[in-house]
């Protein structure tokens, strides 16, 4: 019995450690520059000269963050939006907004390219799955 | 983590990191999280929020008209991610064109972004953001933070989302940046 207790507390340690450590695969800055230009709706992509910044977070954080801007005008912001993207799973997040996941059609069309890259099954997205920066604090 | 179970007490594998403990902890490994405290300050909005009150208080005195620090900081908030983005060059307001302390061009389209001096970034850009806004403010339409965003969305903040103003204040399970930042702020 003491055995049977033991072996199942190491096996639940190698659980727990394979679980906790972070995955091997990420995906690429560029891959991560692209999911956040497909969550842009119709009209965001539409404005001249958009694209994604990336910048680096003030706090350390496991996501990769990007400010997307536009032409601007004269008196007004070049800022379309501020967004995360989780590297291990492609998710897009506002990164000013709580706990909210940017979805369309375009979106998740690319997000099953990058995820079949990266070899990812079902089983590992949902295992992998947050909720955004903003959800986790 | 210590476990017992009876007269068994062993030490529990890993060194606790990341794990989670305490009352505050979520669940983990992909379950159901609880839903958030649309109460609660969080850490990154509740830092900007009192490094840049004062600041945004001033702001908001010049725009007059019931505007107040909480509507600037939500502003702010949205354009740097809370301090993030562009603010690492003193612009707070993503200001476009050349700046006081240079310019910075974005890396694709060489687009221009004011640079400010950082230590006053908030203060300088925000009198520059006072400048190009102050003029499309009407009277106590401070007090009304919906016709105050409609206002800025018309005048060249967040150009191509008209969903800008509900956005900004949002509530519930989604909580938007004024919102985030009243949480932080006791009320605004």
């Amino acid at each position: 019995m003491k055995r049977v207790l033991v072996l199942f507390l190491v096996s639940l340690c190698a659980t727990e450690s394979w679980a906790a450590d972070p995955p091997e695969h990420k995906i690429t800055s560029d891959q991560a520059k692209a999911l956040v230009m497909a969550s842009l709706t119709a009209q965001q992509r539409q404005l001249p000269k958009v694209e994604a910044e990336p910048y680096d977070a003030p706090d350390p954080s496991k996501f990769l963050f990007f400010t997307v801007t536009w032409e601007g005008t004269q008196n007004g912001s070049v800022v379309v939006g501020n967004y995360a993207v989780d590297p291990y799973t492609g998710d897009v997040f506002s990164s000013t907004r709580e706990c909210y996941e940017e979805k369309n059609r375009r979106l998740e069309a690319l997000q099953a390219q990058v995820r079949a890259k990266l070899h990812m099954s079902q089983s590992e997205y949902r295992r992998l799955k947050t909720k955004g920066p903003l959800c986790e604090q | 983590m210590n476990v017992t179970w009876g007269s068994w007490s062993l030490l529990w594998c890993g060194s606790g990191g990341g794990y989670p403990t305490g009352a505050g902890a979520s669940g983990g490994g992909g379950g159901a999280s609880p839903a958030p405290n649309n109460g609660k300050c969080l850490a990154n909005v509740g830092s900007f929020v009192s490094t840049y009150q004062q600041n945004a208080q001033t702001l908001a005195n010049s725009l007059g008209n019931g505007v107040t620090a909480g509507e600037v900081l939500a502003v702010a908030g949205n354009e740097t991610s809370y301090g993030g983005g562009f603010a690492s060059f003193g612009n707070f307001f993503g200001l476009h064109g050349d700046g006081p302390a240079g310019t910075y061009y974005t890396t694709k389209n060489q687009t221009p972004v004011m640079m400010f001096p950082v230590q006053n970034g908030f203060t300088l850009s925000g009198q520059v953001f006072v400048n190009n806004v102050g003029p499309y403010m009407q009277p106590r339409m401070g007090t009304n933070p919906l016709a105050f965003f409609t206002i800025l969305n018309q005048h060249g903040y967040a150009t191509g989302n008209s969903g800008y103003p509900a956005f900004m204040v949002s509530t519930g399970n989604n909580r938007g940046p004024y919102t985030l930042v009243g949480a932080c702020m006791g009320g605004h």
